[in-house]
């Protein structure tokens, strides 16, 4: 693998691969682990959004592991990218917010509905996204923690059994079989919610 | 869904594993099809990213991860700089403790005998002064003095207790003490002189 040199400049050459995004970062520039970070922001938000429940406590996981980033670059295996880090890290964040939350016996922020900007502009469209993704939420709140944390990396994520038992510290064994109660659960959720209508 | 004993076998199919009895059921089976086609549908409502992710302000994120990350990497600075001074300090005693004299041995000592003699110190005599040196006078029988009535009473009191009563009207003649022995030859004649009142 070529090492990337200084004259890669992140900002000007988007199409960089990730891996020498890494390498750079690793080497001390700032810029490429901005890329990084902007790369996965979104994703790593929607994560600690859908393992958390709610707004502020996603916030506080993503900033989190965007801190770990910063302080551990050179914990990541440049070969890999850094999706995989960050994925397994966003997961220990959340749970490190949710056991803070217990701690501290706060309620958490009621999700801001208004601040959330208008991506649909058709009415009954908009309708069915924001009711479709409550219903996502409260049948993702039924499930245990770490099911919640497979099924999602799974899903969300598109990672592997091995991968996922690689980023919650979990044997294969024990991932498919959290990932196959969690669908269960999470089908007879939206099961019952069809038979009422 | 018909088939709740056959979902999880499904579920365990669908996710890769070797079932060779589950794969035939999935594949004669309307309900576990519905099943299949009813996950890949929450999947892709999985994947979508929810609308709160639009709303999210990223590069205020990033700068606040940014600050955060500076302020940790000081406070380890921080403390690791406080640990290596303490670890000098430390050493430094340490060495200082090193270069003292050597405290005194202790030297075992066996322990007593079951039975002590113990011996007590005898207690000095106080110093005894010399004894002036007096010069012999010369005996002199003094005068004796008038006697006062209370003398003359001792004295009788003395004399009732020397002599029998019949004494006072003795004379001064000697005392005379034969012993006859267990020869009739010889016989021991003890004469005392009558020593006489105690103010003769």
């Amino acid at each position: 693998v070529a090492q990337p040199t200084a004259i890669m400049d992140p900002q000007t050459a988007p199409d960089i691969s990730e891996s020498d995004l890494v390498r750079l970062a690793q080497n001390g520039s700032r810029d490429a682990l901005e890329q990084i970070i902007m790369r996965y922001e979104r994703r790593i938000f929607a994560l600690a959004f859908r393992l958390t429940g709610n707004m502020a406590d996603a916030q506080d996981a993503a900033q989190e592991t965007f801190v770990r980033l910063h302080l551990r670059i050179r914990e990541i295996q440049a070969a890999r990218g850094a999706g995989p880090w960050l994925r397994a890290v966003a997961v220990n964040a959340c749970r490190d917010v949710g056991r803070r939350r217990r701690r501290s016996r706060l309620i958490p922020m009621p999700l801001a509905v208004a601040d959330v900007p208008d991506t649909f502009p058709d009415p009954e469209r908009r309708f069915s996204a924001t009711e479709t993704e409550a219903r996502l939420q409260a049948g993702l709140a039924t499930l245990a923690e770490k099911e919640r944390a497979a099924l999602l990396l799974r899903e969300m994520e598109g990672l592997t059994t091995a991968e996922v038992a690689r980023a919650l510290g979990s044997s294969e064994v024990t991932v498919r079989s959290q990932i196959c109660n969690a669908r269960l659960k999470l089908r007879r959720f939206f099961g019952r919610g069809e038979a009422h209508r | 869904m018909n088939c709740p004993e056959w979902e999880p076998r499904i579920l365990l199919f669908l996710e890769g594993e070797a079932d060779p009895a589950a794969a035939e059921h999935f594949r004669h089976c309307p309900s576990c099809a519905a099943l299949a086609g009813n996950l890949n549908k929450e999947a892709r409502a999985l994947q979508a990213l929810p609308p709160e992710a639009a709303a999210v302000d990223y590069p205020a994120l990033r700068t606040a991860a940014a600050r955060e990350a500076v302020r940790r990497r000081l406070r380890r600075r921080v403390l690791a700089a406080l640990a290596v001074a303490a670890a000098v300090l430390l050493a430094s005693r340490l060495a200082l403790h090193r270069n003292l004299p050597e405290p005194a041995r202790l030297v075992p000592v066996e322990p007593p005998p079951a039975q002590v003699t113990r011996v007590v110190p005898p207690i000095a005599a106080p110093p005894v002064a010399a004894p002036p040196t007096v010069r012999r006078a010369k005996p002199h029988h003094p005068k004796p003095e008038p006697l006062s009535d209370l003398d003359r009473q001792f004295a009788a009191y003395l004399r009732s207790l020397e002599s029998p009563p019949h004494a006072d009207t003795a004379d001064n003649s000697p005392e005379v003490l034969r012993v006859s022995t267990s020869n009739p030859n010889v016989t021991i004649i003890w004469l005392q002189e009558s020593k006489g009142t105690p103010h003769d």
